[in-house]
């Protein structure tokens, strides 16, 4: 009797630890369907412009001076770089993308990119010393490039087109934005598969 | 046997306890492996002054994971206040900031989904918090037998799987998803 009680428990616990895993694979996958279908489209790297394609031409007011003019013939390479105030993994980037600009000021200009209530991101601005940068709230242009998660950046060449483009969660990722465009490949991943 | 003395059963005791260790060990491991990450998030929460931030960054991960090492060591006595105490200040700080209706704000919980602070995330460590007195409570007078082991092993997979489960589910939920698209 024992026995069988024992051999019943055991059953049931595996039974409910695969239900368990189940449950989390389950939960895993609706939120991959949330990001597909949610309002700023997917993270995925194959929608929004792709690279090589020409970015859509925006002209957007700036908090911290004149018009941006986002596309389109640019005498420099455009950084496009999606934050929010609300991001630990854009406050953790900013300084990395602070030494970017400077270290590369001769070929490229930075822009920052957010949407929302407009006097808290002034707020941020003047907190995390971003004066030195255009920044601009449209939800559109976060609709055009398909942002999902943050922080994302999207690099785009004086021609106008999108060299390269991608969630950004380092400096190694930052730079190999760069990397990509110089070697005129959507990314690094594709340059190792062109070569393989 | 009643339900009560159930609750103070070896057997959930050890089972509870090695969940939240589990729990708290690797938190705190995703927090030493990016710390500025944590550090950022620690400021996001907007409870300490500036100068105090980049020394409770370091700390608190050091504190998650020496409450973990409690959890598997010694669940009994004075030690279990370190748990207790470690849960407590983290479900304070979510609670202030969804009082003050700071809800885009990420948790900074570990791990890869990232649910944002809200009153479910607050019921959730209040859950933690009962599993930890749970675990503190355990009454260790019922010698245990070869069975018990494997009931806690599955238990302890069983809670930590729902933890992760219930995590993505948290970080799924649509509404926190909508509101400011780009945050």
């Amino acid at each position: 009797m024992t026995e069988a009680l024992i051999v019943s428990n055991v059953l049931q616990w595996l039974v409910l630890l695969a239900l368990v895993v189940g449950l989390f694979a389950l939960a895993r996958q609706i939120g991959v369907l949330f990001e597909r279908i949610a309002p700023m489209g997917a993270l995925m790297l194959d929608t929004g412009p792709k690279a090589g394609e020409a970015a859509p031409v925006f002209t957007l007011p700036s908090l911290t001076g004149p018009e941006v003019r986002l596309g389109g013939s640019q005498s420099h390479s455009t950084l496009l770089f999606f934050v929010s105030p609300t991001c630990p993994v854009c406050k953790k980037l900013l300084p990395i993308v602070k030494s970017a600009s400077r270290n590369e000021a001769a070929w490229l200009r930075v822009v920052l990119a957010s949407d929302g209530e407009e006097p808290e991101h002034r707020a941020f601005v003047g907190k995390a010393g971003l004066g030195g940068f255009p920044y601009v709230l449209s939800q559109e242009l976060g609709m055009a490039y398909r942002i999902a998660k943050l922080p994302y950046a999207v690099l785009i060449d004086e021609r106008g087109r999108v060299s390269a483009k991608g969630l950004v969660n380092s400096r190694e990722q930052l730079e190999s934005l760069f990397t990509a465009k110089e070697l005129t490949v959507a990314s690094v991943q594709d340059y190792l598969e062109q070569k393989a | 046997m009643d339900a009560l003395p159930m609750l103070f059963d070896p057997v959930l005791g050890h089972g509870c306890a090695a969940a939240l260790a589990i729990l708290l060990l690797s938190s705190a491991w995703h927090k030493l492996a990016d710390l500025a990450v944590f550090r950022a998030t620690v400021e996001l929460y907007g409870l300490l002054p500036a100068a105090a931030v980049g020394a409770f960054a370091g700390l608190f991960p050091l504190l998650e994971a020496a409450a973990g090492a409690v959890l598997l060591l010694r669940p009994d006595g004075p030690w279990m206040l370190l748990p207790l105490a470690v849960l407590g200040l983290s479900t304070a700080a979510i609670l202030i900031n969804v009082l003050r209706g700071r809800t885009r704000l990420e948790c900074g919980c570990g791990g890869d989904s990232q649910p944002r602070l809200s009153w479910a995330l607050v019921a959730r460590n209040v859950a933690l918090l009962g599993g930890v007195l749970v675990a503190a409570a355990a009454d260790s007078g019922r010698p245990l037998v070869w069975v018990d082991f494997l009931t806690v092993a599955a238990l302890t997979l069983a809670l930590a799987g729902l933890y992760a489960a219930l995590n993505q589910l948290l970080a799924n939920r649509p509404e926190s998803m909508q509101t400011g698209s780009l945050s």
